[in-house]
C-alpha cells in the first residue's frame, strides 16, 4: 500500500510577489491604515496648534464658554447639571465632563481637544464603514475617509472644544446604524438607530432635521420590508418615541429650567447681540439663504469636492432612486437644508461668507457638517460598478477595464487629497481664518490681558462678570476658580449682585460696550463710584473696566426696608 | 433609464436651485452701489438695507466746498460724511423724536448716527439722525415770559452782557445743588442750562435742565451785628471793610460758637462782631441784601474788661467782680486774693478795687463770660485840679484847690510833663505861689489818708505877667500879650 502524501504545491514564479502586493494593497485599504493616517493628521494638527505663539485652541470665543459650561457642573457657586444651560444642546459639554475636572486641561483647552479628537477618529471610521456599506469596496471607503480626514477645516475644528466634532460623530453614528438597519433589517438595529438618533439630537439643532426626516425613511423602509398596518405602526412608533426622545427631553429641560419650553428659540441674551442686524441678509429670502449656506459648504470643502460630490449624488440617485436602502445618504444633507430653512425663517445666527458679505466672516464653520455627505457621495462616484466586473468576466478583453477604473479611483483620491493642499496653500482654511483674523485676535488679547490682570491682583471675594460676549476667556486666563465668579448662571446670586453689588461681590468686571451687567455702568454704586473704585481700564472702547469694592460699609443704617437681596 | 432620468431631474433641480441662489445673490451683491457716487443708483429696498452700514460720531467741522461734515467716532477715527440731495435729516430731542430738519442742524458738536454707504474716501449718508449738541447757556434771568406755563421762555444775560433766549422744556429738571428747586424761577437768579439749538425756532435754545447757581464754595464774612431777628432766624451784619450788609440765614445745621463754647442768640447783642462761614443763597435774594446760609457763626469774644458794678467777697481775700463790659455783657471775674493789681502805674491789691473802677483782666477763661483773673489792671479816673502852689517837696507838690480851698497833694513822676503858659518847661519852673493846673489821676490812699492826692501826668503853670504896653496897643495885639515869648518869663519873674 502506498500512501501518497500531498506535497505542497511548488511556488509559481511571480505568484509570491503578486500575493504580497495584494496583501500590501489590502493592508493599505484597511480601516486600520486609514485610522492610523487620520490619527497622524490630527496629532500633527494638534502639535502645530501647540507650537503657535498664542493659544490657537482657545481662538474661538465660544471655546472658553463651552469649557466653562462643562466645568461649572462641578465648579461653580451653584454647581449642578443646570449649569449646562438651556440654549446650547448639552452633548458636547457632557463628553467634556471627564476632562474639565483637571485644571491644566481645562485652562489650556485640551479638555475639549481630547473628546473632539476622539470624535474625529470615530467620524473617520464611520465614514469608512458607511462608504464600505454603500459600495462593498474598500477603495471608495478610503477615498471618503481621507477626503474627510485630510480636510484642514475638519482637522482644525476637531482640535477645538466646539460643537462640530460631536455633531458630525453623533450624526454619522446614527446614520450608520440606520444604514445597516436599512440593509440588513432586524429589530435590535432599529432600536439602536433610534437610540443613537436620540443622542445625536442633543448635539445641535441641525440634527433635529435629520431625526425628523428619518421618520419617513423608516416608514418607507418598513413598508418596503413588507411590514403592514399594525406592525408598521408599532415599529414606527417605537422608533419615533426613542429617536425623538432627545428632542422631547430638551423641551422638558427648557420648561423646568427657564419655565419656557421653547426658550432656546428666543434666549434672553440674544437681544443685545449685533447679529440681529444681519438677519436682513437672508430672512425671508430663500435664494439668498441657499446661496449663503452653499458658500459656507463650498468654503469648507472646496470646489473639487463639491463637483465630485454632486456627481456622486447623481450616480447614487440613479442607482438607488427612491429605494429606502439608499435614503440614509440624503439624511446627511439635512443639516444644510436646516440651515437654509433657519436662515430664511429667522436670519440668525447669520452665516457671513466673504464671497457674499464683505464684512467680517462668521459661522462659516457650519458648512463643515455637510462634508460627510460630500465625501460619501464622492466615494460612491468612485465605486466600481458591477457592470465592469461582469463585463470582465464575460469578455476577457474587457478585464483591463478594472484597472482603468482603478486608475480612475486613484485620480479621484488624488483630487480629494489635492483639495486640502490647495486650501492650505491659498490660505482659504475658513474655519481657521475666522477666529484668527487680527480684529478677532485683538479682542481675545484684551480678554487675556483682563484675565491676567485680574489673576495678579485678585485678593479674595466674588467677581461679578457677565459671560456674554466671550468673557469666559477671562475666567480661563485669570487662573481663578470658576466658583469665584458670579455670572448669569449663578441663579439668584446673579440677580441680587446686579441689584446690590456692594452687598455681594468685591470685584466687578464690565464690558465697555455693554454686556449682561450693563445696568451697573450707570448705577450709583459701581458707575457712580459710591461703593466701588475703578482700579483698571483695559483695552480701548472694546475693553473692560475692573472695579473693586471700597471700604464703605454695607448695609447703611438708614436702610429701613431691606429687600430679599439684602 | 427612467431611474437615471429621475435622478438627473432631482439632482439637476437641486443643482439648479443652488446655481440660481448663487447667481441671484451674486448679481444682487454686484449691484450694490458700493462704488457709486449717488444714492439714486440704489437697487431695491432690500438690497439697500443690505448695503447700508451705519456709523456715527461727533461733528468736528463742515467740509469746505462740499455738502458734508467731518465726524469723529468713539475710537477717534475721523471720517468724511457727504450728504446728498435725498439725505434725510432727523433731529432727535427729548420731546421731539425724529423731527425732519435740514442739513444745518448737523452743527459742530452734534452727534450723528448715519446709515449709508461706505466708500473708501467718504461715507455717503442716506439717513442722518442728529443728537443735538448740548451747550451750557447761563446768566442772570432778566426776563421771564409765560411764567408758570409748561414752557417758560427765559431771557438770560451773560457776564458779557449777551442776551440769550432759552425755552424751558416741559419736565425740565430745575435743581439747586443737585436737589430739586421747588421755588419758581425769578428774575435776578443766576442759572446755567443745558440747552440745544431749536431747529424750528432759530435763535431760541431749548433747555432740558436748569441748574440754579448756588456757589458751593463757602464764603466767610465778618461784621458787626446790626439786627437780630430771632423769629425768622436772620441776623444782619455790617462789614466795615467791605462796606456791605449781609443777611445771615441761621438754619438748623448752623453752628454758633463763642470761643470754644456753644452759643446762641442770647450770647450776642447788636454791636458784637460775628464771623460767618456759609454759602451765598442767591436764590433767596428777596429776604435781604447778600443772603448767606450760615454754616458756622463765630461770635467774637467780649473784651474781658469794663466797669466794676459789684464786688463780692471770696475766700482767702479774693473777690468776685461783676463787670459790665463794653456792649453791656455782664462778666464774672473770679479774683483770687493774691492777684496782682496794677492801679495805673501803682502796684495795688485786690481790696483796692472798688465799684466804678474801670479794669481790664488777664487770666484763664472759665466760660463764655467768666474768667479767673491772674492780673488786673485798673484804669484810674483822669481829671484836672487847679490851685495855688503852697509847698514844694521832692516829688510832691501841695496845692490849695481854687474850687474849695482844700489841700491836694500832687505826686510827680519822671513821666510828668511840665508846661508854663502852654510852653514845655521843666520841674525847676515850679515855684510856690504860682497857679497850677494838674492833670492826673487819683493816687491810692497812702499815708496821708485823709488828704486827696493825685498822680500828675501834666502840670501846667499859669504865670501872670505884668505888661507896660498901652491899652490901645494891648488891644491891637492881644495874642502876643496873652502869649509872651518864653524868654520873657524869667524876666518877668
Amino acid at each position: 500500500m502506498s500512501s501518497q502524501v500531498a506535497q505542497p504545491a511548488s511556488p509559481i514564479l511571480g505568484s509570491q510577489p503578486r500575493f504580497a502586493v495584494e496583501r500590501l494593497v489590502s493592508a493599505l485599504l484597511h480601516v486600520r491604515s486609514v485610522l492610523l493616517v487620520s490619527a497622524a493628521l490630527i496629532a500633527g494638527t494638534l502639535w502645530w496648534c501647540l507650537h503657535q505663539s498664542y493659544n490657537v485652541l482657545l481662538s474661538y470665543a465660544d471655546v472658553p464658554t463651552h469649557l466653562n459650561l462643562a466645568r461649572r457642573v462641578s465648579d461653580d457657586l451653584h454647581p449642578g447639571l443646570g449649569q449646562l444651560g438651556a440654549y446650547w444642546l448639552p452633548l458636547a459639554h457632557v463628553i467634556e465632563l471627564p476632562f474639565v475636572w483637571i485644571d491644566a486641561l481645562w485652562r489650556s483647552g485640551l479638555a475639549g481637544t481630547i473628546p473632539s479628537m476622539g470624535c474625529y477618529l470615530l467620524s473617520v471610521w464611520l465614514i469608512y464603514r458607511l462608504a464600505e456599506l454603500a459600495t462593498d469596496q474598500k477603495m471608495p471607503a478610503v477615498i471618503a475617509a481621507l477626503a474627510f480626514a485630510a480636510n484642514p477645516n475638519v482637522l482644525y475644528l476637531h482640535v477645538l472644544a466646539m460643537f462640530e466634532p460631536a455633531i458630525i460623530a453623533s450624526m454619522l453614528l446614527a446614520v450608520y446604524l440606520l444604514a445597516r438597519w436599512l440593509r440588513f433589517g432586524g429589530f435590535a438595529p432599529l432600536v439602536g438607530t433610534a437610540a443613537a438618533m436620540s443622542v445625536a439630537c442633543t448635539s445641535r439643532y441641525e440634527i433635529w432635521s435629520v431625526a425628523l426626516a428619518s421618520a419617513p425613511v423608516v416608514a418607507l423602509a418598513l413598508w418596503q420590508q413588507g411590514c403592514r398596518a399594525a406592525r408598521l405602526r408599532a415599529r414606527l412608533l417605537l422608533y419615533l418615541l426613542l429617536a425623538w426622545y432627545g428632542m422631547a427631553l430638551w423641551v422638558i429641560w427648557n420648561l423646568s429650567l427657564q419655565g419656557d419650553p421653547i426658550y432656546f428659540l428666543h434666549p434672553s441674551f440674544n437681544k443685545g447681540l449685533n447679529e440681529a442686524a444681519l438677519a436682513v441678509l437672508t430672512k425671508r429670502q430663500i435664494l439668498r439663504a441657499g446661496a449663503y449656506v452653499f458658500y459656507s459648504v463650498k468654503d469648507n470643502a472646496g470646489w473639487i469636492l463639491i463637483a465630485l460630490g454632486a456627481a456622486g449624488l447623481w450616480r447614487f440617485a440613479t442607482t438607488f432612486g427612491l429605494r429606502a436602502r439608499g435614503m440614509w445618504l440624503y439624511l446627511l444633507i439635512m443639516p444644510a437644508a436646516f440651515d437654509i430653512f433657519y436662515l430664511w425663517f429667522k436670519g440668525t445666527p447669520p452665516i457671513t461668507v466673504p464671497e457674499l458679505y464683505p464684512g467680517a466672516p462668521g459661522n462659516i464653520r457650519y458648512g463643515v457638517v455637510s462634508l460627510p455627505f460630500l465625501c460619501l457621495a464622492t466615494a460612491y462616484l468612485a465605486c466600481r460598478p458591477e457592470l465592469v466586473d461582469r463585463a470582465g468576466a464575460a469578455v476577457r478583453a474587457l478585464v483591463p477595464l478594472r484597472w482603468v477604473w482603478g486608475l480612475g479611483q486613484l485620480a479621484v483620491l488624488g483630487a480629494v487629497l489635492l483639495q486640502p493642499i490647495k486650501l492650505v496653500q491659498s490660505h482659504q482654511v475658513v474655519s481657521f481664518n475666522e477666529p484668527n483674523r487680527p480684529d478677532y485676535l485683538a479682542q481675545q488679547r484684551v480678554r487675556t490681558a483682563t484675565g491676567q490682570w485680574l489673576g495678579r491682583h485678585y485678593d479674595g471675594g466674588l467677581i461679578l462678570m457677565s459671560t456674554f460676549k466671550g468673557a469666559d476667556r477671562i475666567i480661563l486666563d485669570s487662573g481663578l476658580e470658576d466658583h469665584s465668579f458670579v455670572h448669569e448662571g449663578s441663579q439668584n446670586t446673579w440677580k441680587c449682585a446686579l441689584k446690590r453689588p456692594q452687598r455681594w461681590v468685591r470685584w466687578v468686571v464690565l464690558y465697555k460696550r455693554g454686556d449682561g451687567a450693563v445696568s451697573l455702568v450707570n448705577s450709583q454704586s459701581v458707575g457712580g463710584r459710591e461703593y466701588f473704585r475703578l482700579v483698571k481700564s483695559i483695552g480701548g472702547s472694546d475693553g473692560y473696566w475692573i472695579f473693586r469694592r471700597n471700604s464703605k460699609p454695607w448695609p447703611p443704617k438708614h436702610l429701613l426696608h431691606p429687600s430679599p437681596c439684602d | 433609464m427612467r431611474r437615471i432620468l429621475a435622478a438627473t431631474i432631482v439632482v439637476g433641480a437641486f443643482a439648479l436651485f443652488i446655481a440660481l441662489a448663487v447667481m441671484t445673490t451674486l448679481r444682487a451683491e454686484a449691484k450694490l452701489p458700493t462704488n457709486s457716487a449717488s444714492l439714486l443708483d440704489m437697487g431695491n429696498l432690500t438690497q439697500l438695507r443690505v448695503a447700508l452700514v451705519t456709523t456715527g460720531g461727533q461733528v468736528l467741522s463742515r467740509i469746505p466746498n462740499a455738502n458734508g461734515v467731518l465726524i469723529q467716532d468713539r475710537r477717534g477715527t475721523i471720517r468724511r460724511v457727504l450728504f446728498g440731495a435725498r439725505t434725510v435729516f432727523l433731529w432727535h430731542h427729548t420731546h421731539d423724536r425724529d423731527v425732519l430738519v435740514g442739513a444745518d442742524a448737523a452743527e459742530i458738536g452734534a452727534h450723528l448716527s448715519i446709515s449709508g454707504l461706505s466708500r473708501p474716501d467718504a461715507f455717503l449718508a442716506f439717513k442722518v439722525r442728529i443728537q443735538p449738541h448740548h451747550r451750557a447757556v447761563g446768566g442772570i434771568i432778566v426776563g421771564i415770559a409765560g411764567a408758570g406755563t409748561a414752557s417758560e421762555l427765559l431771557s438770560l444775560s451773560s457776564k458779557r452782557g449777551a442776551i440769550s433766549a432759552v425755552r424751558l422744556m416741559p419736565g425740565a429738571a430745575v435743581t439747586l445743588n443737585g436737589r430739586p428747586f421747588a421755588r419758581p424761577l425769578v428774575t435776578g437768579l443766576r442759572i446755567t442750562t443745558a440747552a440745544v439749538k431749536d431747529p424750528l425756532l432759530p435763535g431760541i435754545m431749548r433747555a432740558d435742565s436748569v441748574k440754579v447757581l448756588q456757589p458751593t464754595k463757602a464764603q466767610r464774612v465778618g461784621g458787626l451785628i446790626r439786627t437780630i431777628d430771632t423769629i425768622r432766624d436772620r441776623i444782619t451784619i455790617y462789614s466795615k471793610t467791605q462796606n456791605r450788609t449781609y443777611t445771615i440765614e441761621v438754619v438748623q445745621t448752623t453752628k454758633i460758637t463763642l470761643s470754644k463754647w456753644k452759643a446762641g442768640y442770647a450770647d450776642m447783642v447788636p454791636g458784637d462782631h460775628l464771623t460767618v462761614s456759609g454759602t451765598p443763597d442767591l436764590a433767596n435774594t428777596s429776604i435781604g441784601p447778600n443772603p448767606i446760609i450760615a454754616k458756622t457763626i463765630k461770635i467774637s469774644s467780649p473784651t474781658f474788661g469794663g466797669t466794676i458794678t459789684a464786688i463780692a467777697p471770696a475766700p482767702s481775700g479774693g473777690a468776685v467782680l461783676t463787670v459790665r463790659a463794653r456792649r453791656n455783657h455782664m462778666l464774672r471775674i473770679d479774683v483770687p486774693g493774691q492777684t496782682p493789681v496794677l492801679y495805673g502805674t501803682q502796684a495795688a491789691h485786690v481790696p483796692d478795687l472798688f465799684v466804678g473802677a474801670k479794669i481790664s483782666v488777664r487770666g484763664t477763661r472759665l466760660g463764655k463770660f467768666e474768667e479767673q483773673a491772674t492780673s488786673i489792671r485798673v484804669y484810674p479816673h483822669l481829671h484836672t485840679v487847679g490851685g495855688a502852689i503852697v509847698a514844694l517837696l521832692p516829688g510832691l507838690i501841695r496845692i490849695t484847690s481854687s474850687t474849695d480851698g482844700s489841700t491836694i497833694i500832687i505826686h510827680t513822676t519822671p513821666d510828668t510833663k511840665y508846661y508854663s503858659n502852654g510852653h514845655a518847661t521843666t520841674a525847676a519852673a515850679v515855684k510856690v505861689g504860682l497857679h497850677a493846673r494838674i492833670y492826673g489821676y487819683d493816687a491810692l490812699r497812702g499815708e496821708q489818708k485823709n488828704i486827696p492826692s493825685l498822680i500828675a501826668r501834666r502840670v501846667s503853670l499859669i504865670i501872670r505877667t505884668h505888661t507896660t504896653h498901652s491899652t490901645k496897643k494891648k488891644k491891637a495885639t492881644p495874642t502876643k500879650a496873652a502869649r509872651p515869648p518864653a524868654t520873657a518869663t524869667p524876666r518877668a519873674g
